[in-house]
């Protein structure tokens, strides 16, 4: 099956994590992705300029990106000011502001726009700097974990499986109702809540 | 053995349930939960940073509901409340401090219900744990404090979720020899220990 038809059968308040790789097919897996959720009502919320490098590269293989110069995004720290800025939180400040700050912003922001597709580049980066602390991750964790049910939105996480600390991955995969793995060009379905979708592989495309 | 038959001559003891992060625990909790309502033993159950809110709304999104609403709660950090919140406590590594907490909840509790056998279900062991897994110490205390201890006073089922990928392989081992069953959960629902045994069994 195509990753854009499958697509299709993302209902409302899906959480979909994406692990991917250093060297991967990420930038096309999150350019289908955009393309099929519909460019138009996206939320980029980049960490630490994550999405950057997701950008760039789709620009170096020649895919029009420009939708992107358009599409809100909340910045976690980092410098680069494209698409349009809604909110800038600094990851580095203390986890119990920056997070209740997100969380408000986030929740008036899926109220006031139905139908979003929020998408989260690399929020595994915010760990180390708050020096891998046990408490921390469970706390970002559980950030992911309280908009679960939320059916405003559908929302995609890219995480780098290899760098990602294993313990904040194994908690995004039990809170999360769809995980894809990417391994070279396979991209599988490993968890889902329709038995028979475990264990599908998926054409990029 | 059906996992029915497994849990009605489960007389007593400590049960740890390990699952894969991508696997579903949360169709083995309901399948639990619905042996015990029907039999009516109503279980406590010991919510840890929010796992009950995720195991329900996983099953909200396979199309099955559960009727949570009057199962009795003991709130262990986390911020959604599901269920009736009997009390809370805070993720702490002081478990002198925790027990008499969770004494103090479930005192309330047994005066007020008939309750059966008595049986608690923790989801989200690893989280707790995985909060002081990395201090040797602090992990130790814990066993001798709170595990191998918890639920050996009258005929009581303890049963406990952990999430394989949260805490470290000390930790685990640790938590697997002092369970008296070892339930898996991976593509299938297997039981892997068992009192006088060690086997492989699917439920």
């Amino acid at each position: 099956m195509k990753l854009s038809e499958y697509m299709r059968n993302v209902i409302p308040g899906d959480m979909i994590l994406i692990e991917h790789p250093s060297i991967s097919l990420a930038p096309r897996v999150f350019h289908v992705i955009t393309r099929s959720a519909g460019r138009d009502n996206l939320f980029i919320i980049d960490v630490l300029d994550s999405a950057l490098t997701l950008k760039k590269e789709l620009e170096l293989a020649g895919v029009d990106v420009s939708y992107l110069e358009k599409a809100p995004r909340l910045m976690g720290s980092g410098k680069s000011k494209w698409g349009r800025v809604v909110m800038s939180i600094d990851v580095h400040s203390d986890p119990g502001i920056f997070m209740s700050k997100f969380e408000r912003f986030s929740k008036k922001y899926y109220s006031e726009h139905p139908g979003v597709n929020t998408i989260i580049v690399n929020p595994e980066r915010i760990i180390p700097l708050h020096h891998m602390s046990p408490r921390f991750v469970l706390s970002l964790a559980d950030l992911a974990a309280v908009f679960l049910g939320n059916r405003n939105r559908n929302v995609y996480y890219f995480v780098n499986c290899e760098t990602a600390d294993r313990r904040y991955l194994s908690l995004l995969e039990e809170v999360f109702t769809k995980v894809l793995r990417l391994k070279g060009r396979r991209l599988t379905v490993e968890k889902s809540p329709r038995p028979e979708e475990e264990g599908l592989e998926l054409e990029i495309g | 053995m059906s996992l029915d038959s497994f849990l009605k001559n489960l007389p007593e003891g400590k049960v740890l349930v390990e699952y894969g992060p991508t696997k579903h625990p949360e169709r083995l909790f309901h399948a639990m939960m619905t042996f015990y309502l029907d039999s009516g033993d109503v279980p406590v159950i010991v919510d840890i940073i929010d796992t009950l809110h995720v195991f329900t709304q996983q099953l909200a999104f396979q199309g099955i509901s559960l009727p949570i609403e009057r199962i009795p709660v003991i709130k262990c950090g986390g911020r959604i409340n599901v269920g009736n919140i009997l009390g809370k406590i805070g993720v702490t590594d002081n478990f002198e401090y925790y027990l008499a907490q969770h004494a103090r909840i479930t005192k309330k509790l047994m005066k007020n219900t008939a309750r059966g056998r008595g049986v608690t279900l923790f989801l989200g062991m690893g989280k707790c744990i995985m909060a002081f897994q990395d201090d040797p110490y602090r992990l130790e205390n814990y066993f001798e404090t709170i595990f191998r201890w918890y639920g050996t006073e009258g005929n009581r089922v303890s049963i406990f979720f952990v999430n394989r990928g949260v805490i470290n392989e000390y930790a685990l081992k640790s938590l697997e020899q002092d369970s008296n069953y070892i339930i898996t959960v991976g593509d299938d629902v297997r039981l892997v220990k068992a009192p006088g045994r060690v086997g492989n069994e699917a439920l």
